[in-house]
């Protein structure tokens, strides 16, 4: 039963995966201004002949799709409208800045949400635990285009803590060098994490002060054990299973919130090639982004309900039964 | 019983509800106004010296013809975020009213008859679910344009299927009480269950569903305006207004402050609101 449960849930991310790119190219399709002459801008008709017929624009809806979806599949992306280049190679240069900010900021937000919740679940209601859950409460309502100009405002230019590098530094690779690079990533990570600090503290602080109720905590605290013991080796993993649920659905908050915050500090990621692209009309371009970032979303989130599994023996059980 | 839910509820919200929906009485009661208000044009540039509204000195030099002070471009900033209001509160309540009539009809549909109709529109509802709603509503203004209905078209399909969710799953839950029982068995037409029993049973958590969508809503306009892809330019927007203060930071900040400010002090009490509601409808579900 188990295994068919799972095939299931297998199909369904597959069906949805191949409706995803269905409505994406429909969507796209229907952009007003042919596909080709965008492509081919001012060029001569037979240009535009040309990519008419490489992108098989006088052929029926379906074939077009079934055209453009075989290409994709076999990692053929096309290229850029104008001007052309390969689209595999903006990407290349542009998925490690949308993925290094996606993991700083979660990193920050775990390491900030983690202490918050914990010390609001021991006291709960407590003078701590109401101004956080208040200040988290408020952060909910500081979307990532207010936050981050006013991040910017408060350290990058007014005199006492302007100790960030301003909007539009050049961005070293991490690997030549990580200090000036962590540096430059900080505020744009720290815009994308107060939203999920926000998520993660008030889902974290409830499960806890439920498992905090449960009987092997009562007994830990019998024995004697300290209370930074119970809080990270007994409590901790049991109250997590809700963050990690709510943390799938949480990366299509981050990819939007990347849209914006690549934007306000200029960082050169999926999200300003996509703004990029949707201000000039480039429909090959805003295809394929819009179809990575909807498939690594699906992916995500089916990978997550598979762990969820593995990290909660509970579950495991339950769905062998 | 929506007499019961008011009074009953009316005691468990608190002050700090009432003190939020002041504030956001105020600001619609503001925008509805805007117009026979004492304010100077909006998009009116105050640039010429000998005019008595001279703004473009003015700039972080509030003085009794401008509150606020004048932009960059010598409008001034009060009138701008008063009239920007508007655009949030409209797209605000019209997306998500498009919203809730859509997600709501085919939720209550989904959630009473199941099946095969449940199941594709759950499919259908999980595609669009599976883009990041800002991709989703980029993707959708390249083609539909950027006229004020345009946005609330776009925020409206980014919006419903968060709302269908919400509609189906009350609705399903409601369908197995036994006064929805005794009517099948009394051999109700479904279409009477649905109007007289199961739509008043849902419209409490789809009213405060809805209001939880609202802020989302006047943030993604605020997005997609300070991406400069909502209502074209000359319209004052809090979106666009920070976007044109985050640019002029360095000049000065009240031309970012004022915007974020405006937009801070109506999501904020809205969200409060919503989530007032959602925990008393929490409790009372929870008693029933």
């Amino acid at each position: 039963m188990a295994h068919l449960a799972r095939l299931r849930r297998a199909l369904e991310a597959l069906v949805t995966l191949l409706l995803v790119t269905l409505v994406t190219y429909f969507l796209t399709s229907k952009l007003p201004g042919n596909e080709g002459a965008v492509i081919c801008g001012s060029a001569p008709v037979s240009c535009i002949r040309h990519e008419d017929m490489v992108l098989y624009l006088n052929h029926p809806f379906f074939a077009r799709y079934l055209h453009w979806i075989s290409n994709l599949l076999t990692g053929n992306l096309g290229n850029t409208a104008s001007p052309p280049v390969p689209i595999t190679t903006l990407l290349k240069q542009d998925y490690p800045v949308t993925l290094e900010l996606i993991i700083y900021s979660q990193v920050m937000a775990v390491a900030v949400a983690i202490p918050l919740a914990m010390w609001g679940a021991l006291r709960a209601n407590g003078t701590f635990d109401k101004v956080t859950t208040g200040l988290t409460f408020a952060s909910l309502s500081l979307p990532y285009f207010v936050l981050g100009p006013l991040l910017v405002l408060l350290f990058t230019i007014s005199k006492p803590f302007n100790w960030f590098p301003g909007v539009a530094s050049s961005l070293p690779s991490i690997w030549s060098s990580p200090g000036t690079n962590l540096d430059v990533m900080f505020l744009p990570s720290l815009t994308l994490a107060v939203g999920s600090v926000a998520v993660y503290q008030r889902l974290l602080r409830a499960d806890m002060i439920t498992t905090l109720e449960e009987d092997y905590i009562v007994m830990a605290r019998a024995k004697g054990l300290s209370t930074s013991r119970i809080l990270f080796r007994h409590a901790l993993r049991p109250s997590t299973f809700t963050v990690m649920t709510v943390g799938g659905v949480q990366i299509a908050t981050l990819i939007t919130g990347a849209v914006i915050v690549e934007y306000v500090f200029g960082l050169n990621g999926l999200g300003s090639a996509l703004i990029a692209a949707v201000s000039s009309k480039d429909l090959p371009t805003v295809q394929v982004i819009t179809v990575i970032v909807a498939v690594a979303f699906i992916v995500l989130n089916f990978t997550i309900d598979q762990l969820y599994a593995v990290i909660d023996p509970r579950v495991r059980r339950a769905r062998a039964v | 019983m929506p007499e019961q839910f008011e009074t009953a509820g009316g005691r468990q919200l608190g002050w700090g509800f009432w003190v939020a929906a002041s504030i956001c009485g105020a600001w619609i009661a503001v925008a509805a106004l805007a117009n026979v208000l004492p304010l100077p044009n909006p998009n009116y540039a105050q640039l010429n010296p000998a005019s008595p509204g001279y703004c473009f000195q003015s700039l972080g030099h509030p003085y009794s013809a401008h509150l606020l002070g004048c932009d960059t471009d010598g409008r001034d900033i009060l009138s701008r975020i008063i009239f920007g209001s508007r655009v949030s509160l409209e797209v605000g309540f019209a997306s998500i009213a498009i919203g809730l009539a859509v997600g709501g009809a085919l939720g209550i549909v989904a959630g009473y008859f199941r099946g095969l109709v449940d199941e594709l529109l759950t499919v259908i509802t999980n595609v669009f679910l599976s883009f990041p709603y800002l991709v989703l509503a980029l993707v959708i203004v390249t083609f539909l344009g950027h006229s004020l209905f345009d946005v609330i078209v776009i925020i409206a399909v980014v919006a419903w299927p968060l709302l269908f969710r919400v509609v189906r799953a009350a609705t399903i839950e409601y369908a197995q009480r036994d006064y929805v029982l005794a009517a099948q068995a009394l051999g109700s037409k479904p279409s009477r269950i649905l109007r007289t029993l199961l739509l008043p049973d849902v419209v409490p958590s789809a009213i405060t569903y809805a209001l939880l969508g609202v802020p989302l809503a006047i943030v993604a306009e605020g997005a997609l305006s300070f991406l400069g892809q909502s209502v074209p330019v000359p319209t004052p927007t809090w979106g666009n207004m920070i976007a044109a203060g985050s640019t002029a930071i360095s000049q000065d900040p009240i031309l970012l402050i004022a915007p974020a400010v405006a937009l801070f002090s109506f999501v904020l009490p809205i969200n409060y609101i919503g989530d007032r509601l959602r925990s008393v409808l929490d409790r009372r579900q929870g008693m029933t």
